[in-house]
């Protein structure tokens, strides 16, 4: 009989939470937003209902950071600080990043509790996440400080915005499912076989952190 | 088919707003709302003074800013040249209102309140009612080429009395296949000197958009093909991570 197997905790509650918010308002703008971009999907954008749950998708998505930072604003400064942040192994691990796109994660250099790639993937999520939330807040309410120039532009913003957006989120599924790591961000926790795989570093942080405590 | 026009004739107009009404009852439209809108000027001080009525309504631009921002298909070009609005498809984002160098297009609830151009009646050769209605003959349907001529004419006999009497059909918007005879200077009657159509909307509809929707495709297509290659290794190198743990053990 095989023993269950042991596990780290890896993500906070409030991290999950504001995960989950952040992802579900996200999935919701992306499908309304494609109603205005593909036209092939336009005619589900007639009558204006896309556009009110755009709109309250939008408020969901501007509040999930704030939750974040009102709930647990040492782990927020964490996540970004970490984000734009690289150490020497940081760097060895995005040149040997490729072989790591194709599924092997074997022979990376160790890594901390978020890989370089993640930290790049945070780092252009945050700052998209500005572009994005502030040029849809003028079309949204701003229109009367826009001349017709500058709303053209505003549109502009918005969609490249978030189609770098959207793309980044392709290449999180992408690895999310090649490293089978989507427990970790529904239970909070990973195996100790995965974290030793994936963050070494970090496993050995844990675990000295532990024999401290014990 | 040839491109078509309306030609208003400011120097005709008797400002009875009938085209308007027409334009109520061809279309369905409640009281409140209008196609065909009106421009109010006071000229003069007293006791010299004068004031005009000018129907303000679609200029039926040629680089429509409406069309070229309508993210739905909404507001489109008929074979007239004429602009044409199709309600069921319009969303009321309200882009058409926020481009229109003329500030013609308005919201009413989730869709705009705009000329269509009387579609059914104009694409088979037929005036758009405000036109048929006019009771002053100062609109007129008919070929563009045809009509422009008409205006010059028009406006080479005003000069005598209204030295700055012209033709209006701006270049900034790839001319205007509603062609006006003024009696006077746009700014009278409320038109912009010199409008044009932003060239944002270009960078957006014509770049943006359609460059977006291929990369966005493409990166699905591409990333789908490569996880089944990288889901494979790596189901594969945790069998042997396994494996090994289980032997430091």
């Amino acid at each position: 009989m095989q023993a269950k197997p042991e596990l780290v905790a890896r993500f906070s509650r409030t991290q999950r939470i504001a995960h989950w918010t952040f992802t579900l308002a996200f999935v919701a703008l992306t499908v309304t937003g494609l109603f205005l971009m593909v036209r092939g999907f336009s005619a589900l954008a007639a009558g204006g209902t896309s556009r009110l749950l755009h709109r309250g998708a939008a408020v969901l998505l501007l509040l999930a950071p704030v939750y974040y930072l009102l709930s647990d604003f040492a782990g927020l400064k964490r996540l970004v600080s970490d984000s734009f942040h690289y150490d020497a192994d940081d760097r060895r691990w995005l040149k040997a990043m490729p072989r790591y796109v194709f599924g092997k994660a074997k022979g990376m250099p160790s890594q901390g509790r978020i890989n370089a790639g993640e930290k790049l993937h945070h780092a252009a999520i945050i700052l998209l996440f500005f572009a994005v939330a502030v040029s849809g807040l003028f079309l949204w309410l701003g229109r009367a400080a826009l001349g017709r120039e500058l709303f053209g532009w505003m549109l502009v913003a918005h969609d490249v915005s978030m189609t770098l957006m959207v793309l980044l989120t392709l290449g999180h599924l992408y690895f999310v499912f090649v490293y089978g790591a989507l427990r970790g961000m529904t239970t909070g926790y990973v195996t100790r076989a995965y974290a030793k795989m994936e963050h070494a570093k970090w496993l050995a942080q844990v675990d000295a952190e532990g024999r401290k405590s014990a | 088919m040839t491109t078509q026009a309306i030609l208003q004739d400011m120097s005709l107009c008797m400002e009875c707003q009938s085209c308007r009404v027409a334009c109520q009852v061809q279309n369905g439209l409640a009281p409140e709302d209008v196609y065909v809108k009106f421009h109010f000027t006071e000229l003069g001080t007293f006791p010299k003074v004068a004031s005009h009525i000018s129907r303000f309504a679609c200029q039926h631009c040629k680089e429509a800013a409406c069309v070229k921002v309508c993210p739905t298909g909404a507001v489109f070009k008929g074979d007239t040249g004429l602009t044409h609005f199709n309600a069921d498809k319009c969303s009321g984002c309200g882009y058409c209102a926020e481009e229109c160098p003329f500030g013609i297009p308005e919201i009413k609830g989730n869709r705009a309140v705009r000329c269509t151009g009387c579609e059914p009646l104009t694409e088979n050769g037929k005036p758009p009612m405000c036109v048929q209605n006019c009771i002053a003959n100062a609109l007129t349907f008919g070929p563009r080429d045809e009509l422009l001529k008409k205006a010059e004419a028009r406006v080479a006999a005003l000069k005598k009395q209204w030295p700055n009497a012209q033709v209006y059909s701006p270049e900034g918007v790839g001319t205007t296949n509603l062609i006006w005879v003024l009696r006077d200077k746009p700014e009278v009657y409320g038109l912009p000197a010199r409008p044009e159509v932003a060239a944002s909307l270009g960078v957006w509809k014509e770049a943006v958009q359609p460059a977006s929707t291929v990369v966005l495709a493409a990166a699905a297509v591409v990333g789908g093909l490569s996880f089944i290659v990288a889901r494979r290794n790596h189901l594969a190198e945790e069998r042997n991570h396994t494996n090994d743990t289980k032997g430091e053990e």
